[in-house]
């Protein structure tokens, strides 16, 4: 048995706990242990990343090698962002949904890890594709939630419902904001990931569903993108993001050429 | 041959200090009557050297904002000389009766008058309930007291402790969340809805003076564009000049509202200026930014259906008004939080003063003590017999030996102190043993 699970599951427990934390918070209509929690993340990140280092160390190789291996790196990537974000934007809120997502993630990766085979060590090409993939689709997953924040927020704000989560939940300037700056780290690694798997299969492009679902993914992410830099705002961009989220995850889930 | 220890006074001793207030504010007195007693800052320095200059007070402070005026002091002797003297001060220029002034104050001293600065900074006694501005001022009195060299070892804690319990009880508690006026309000959905205000656009249409105060606030917190649109350009202008604004035609207004981020709409038409038709016009050529549209206009200038418009966050006064008050009406319930907060605070205070009522009794104790020591020790200094050596292991004797004397009644005034004896007990606990007078007895 790799050491580095019972590691990685502890850390998994770690995001459950301060996700559960910052969701009572949100009932309990206060903020004010939300650093709190955020600290606990960080520590548990901190517990996932030596998980990751140790887990490499001793099996020679990245937890890559199949779909339900790379949730834990994808979970790694998405509390990243979360943390690295919320040093400047006040976005604790979306710790909610991004801490049980990585618990959930990670969880289901050390299972695989657990009941798995040995990996065969994965070529630097698949390395390659799979991380640019993970750090894409983490940023993407982040994006979405902003983008539903988005539209819950500016819900209340029209219905002039001012109590309870809309006192939790950021401006939706800072919504917009972080949104598309995570669409601009995310979109770069889309390109890399499309790329690296293009040259895995020898450089031959097949029409299957998971490639078309891909191409969609970035038709729509560029639209977003040139729609934002262009000055467009609002609800229609966000819709814009949202449509191009569930094509992202279509592409992340699919089996297509993983299997 | 043994000797009596000196005699020390209670009050040479320092174990009757307390603190005392002496003062008018919102609740007592009307405003009429706190104008004349408000204090500007120069003139705060100067009373407080005045009252310096009083004979029966050690330490003082004042704490003068437009809704309070409040004197803080330790006197040298007793409270009730304290509180004579500063009524008196208070009295000597003011144009009141002594009768009528004397209903307006209120005197508080010891405990009770710590438990109402920590009131007053935590924001409970405040006209509107945990405003913040009442902390700078106990911080801004606390400072002006310092300069002018009025303050003393208890007034040196009492203040930080206050600041400290002000700064407690907004961290702890919802006293200070939200909007407390309709003005702030406005500010706070903006920040809800922009973020970040710095850089952001506002619009003025029409020249009321709640929509200069909001645009005030807006501007206060880093809105730095801003325009002004009115009937009367000449009107526009002025204000424009005087705002640091723009004046922009009244017939450009869909213009002016295709750029801005907020409007604030306060004219004195009859009728809707702004419809949902040309407010949609405009937010076409927006690119879906939002547009924060404020109607403080009693008839209002904008139709209530534009709020329907896509984007478009739509508050008239009403809707301001219903935020204030729920923000006011969670103040009021988080009062209770720090009431407690409050109450703590006075007593660890209180525990703080008596246990330095307990180390000065402990301190005149051991020193009355070692005057007869070293007294007895002089005298066999003078005897040729004994050595050097001898002298030595009498003085570490007699050190072990009061040292092990006293520990017992050090302990006792100690425990006496935690179990909130006054200073009369304290007091009467040395006189058992000869070593103070009371001067009143």
């Amino acid at each position: 048995m790799n050491f580095a699970l019972p590691l990685l599951a502890v850390s998994a427990l770690g995001y459950l706990a301060a996700g559960a934390g910052i969701q009572r918070s949100i009932y309990l209509k206060s903020q004010k242990s939300f650093p709190k929690w955020r600290k606990a993340l960080w520590a548990s990140f901190g517990l996932h990343t030596t998980a990751l280092v140790v887990y490499s160390s001793i099996s020679g190789t990245l937890p890559v090698n199949s779909l339900n291996e790379t949730f834990a790196p994808l979970a790694w990537f998405i509390m990243l962002l979360y943390l690295l974000l919320g040093e400047r934007w006040s976005v604790e809120v979306t710790g909610a949904v991004a801490a049980p997502a990585a618990f959930a993630m990670t969880g289901f990766s050390v299972f695989a890890l657990w009941q798995g085979q040995p990996s065969t060590q994965a070529g630097p090409g698949v390395v390659i594709h799979v991380l640019a993939n993970v750090l894409g689709f983490a940023s993407f997953f982040l994006a979405s939630f902003c983008a539903i924040l988005y539209f819950v927020q500016a819900k209340l704000l029209k219905k002039k419902q001012l109590d309870g989560i809309f006192r939790a939940l950021p401006p939706l300037g800072t919504l917009d904001n972080v949104s598309y700056r995570l669409v601009w780290a995310g979109f770069p690694a889309l390109v890399v990931g499309i790329a690296s798997g293009l040259f895995i299969k020898g450089g031959q492009w097949s029409w299957g569903t998971q490639e078309i679902v891909v191409v969609a993914t970035s038709i729509f992410y560029t639209a977003y993108l040139h729609a934002r830099v262009a000055g467009w705002q609002g609800k229609r961009l966000n819709s814009i993001l949202l449509v191009a989220s569930v094509f992202a995850i279509a592409s992340f889930l699919l089996p297509g050429s993983h299997q | 041959m043994a000797r009596k220890p000196n005699h020390v006074s209670l009050q040479k001793i320092g174990m009757n200090k307390t603190v005392v207030l002496i003062g008018l504010n919102h609740k007592t007195a009307p405003v009429e009557v706190r104008e004349r007693f408000s204090f500007s800052p120069e003139k705060v320095t100067e009373t407080l050297n005045a009252l310096q200059a009083d004979a029966a007070l050690g330490e003082c402070a004042l704490l003068s904002t437009c809704n309070r005026t409040e004197f803080y002091a330790v006197p040298k002797e007793s409270a009730e000389s304290g509180l004579s003297s500063l009524t008196r001060f208070i009295g000597k220029d003011s144009t009141l009766p002594r009768s009528d002034l004397d209903k307006l104050l209120y005197r508080h001293q010891g405990s009770v008058a710590v438990n109402h600065l920590f009131t007053v900074s935590s924001g409970l006694d405040s006209l509107v309930v945990g405003e913040n501005q009442i902390l700078g001022q106990v911080r801004r009195a606390y400072i002006q007291a310092q300069e002018a060299k009025c303050t003393g070892p208890i007034l040196e804690k009492l203040f930080p402790w206050a600041i400290r319990v002000g700064k407690r009880a907004r961290s702890e508690t919802d006293i200070s969340k939200g909007a407390s006026s309709v003005s702030a309000a406005a500010v706070d959905l903006a920040t809800k809805i922009f973020g970040e205000l710095n850089g952001r656009q506002v619009l003025l249409l029409g020249a009321g003076k709640m929509g200069q105060k909001s645009l005030e606030l807006l501007t206060k917190s880093g809105v730095n564009q801003v325009q002004i649109v009115n009937r009367t350009f000449q009107k526009a202008e002025e204000l424009a000049e005087q705002c640091g604004g723009t004046a922009v035609p009244y017939e450009m207004l869909d213009e002016a509202l295709a750029k801005v981020d907020i409007l604030i709409a306060s004219t004195g038409a009859p009728h809707y200026i702004l419809t949902p038709d040309r407010i949609s016009k405009v937010i076409r050529q927006r690119r879906g930014k939002p547009l924060f549209l404020i109607d403080i206009a009693v008839p209002r200038d904008i139709d209530p259906a534009c709020g329907e418009v896509e984007n478009v966050y739509l508050y008239n006064i009403d809707d301001l008004q219903g935020v204030v008050d729920k923000n006011l009406a969670r103040r009021h319930t988080e009062a209770q939080a720090v009431l407690s907060i409050v109450e703590d605070a006075t007593k660890d205070f209180c525990k703080y003063l008596d246990a330095r009522k307990a180390s000065t009794a402990i301190v005149t104790l051991r020193k009355s003590f070692d005057e007869v020591r070293l007294a007895e020790l002089d005298h066999f200094r003078t005897k040729k017999h004994v050595s050097e050596d001898e002298l030595a292991m009498l003085e570490n004797f007699s050190r072990r030996l009061i040292n092990k004397l006293l520990h017992q009644p050090t302990n006792k005034l100690r425990q006496l102190s935690e179990g909130g004896a006054t200073p009369q007990e304290l007091l009467n606990s040395l006189e058992l043993l000869g070593l103070v007078e009371d001067e009143t007895t």
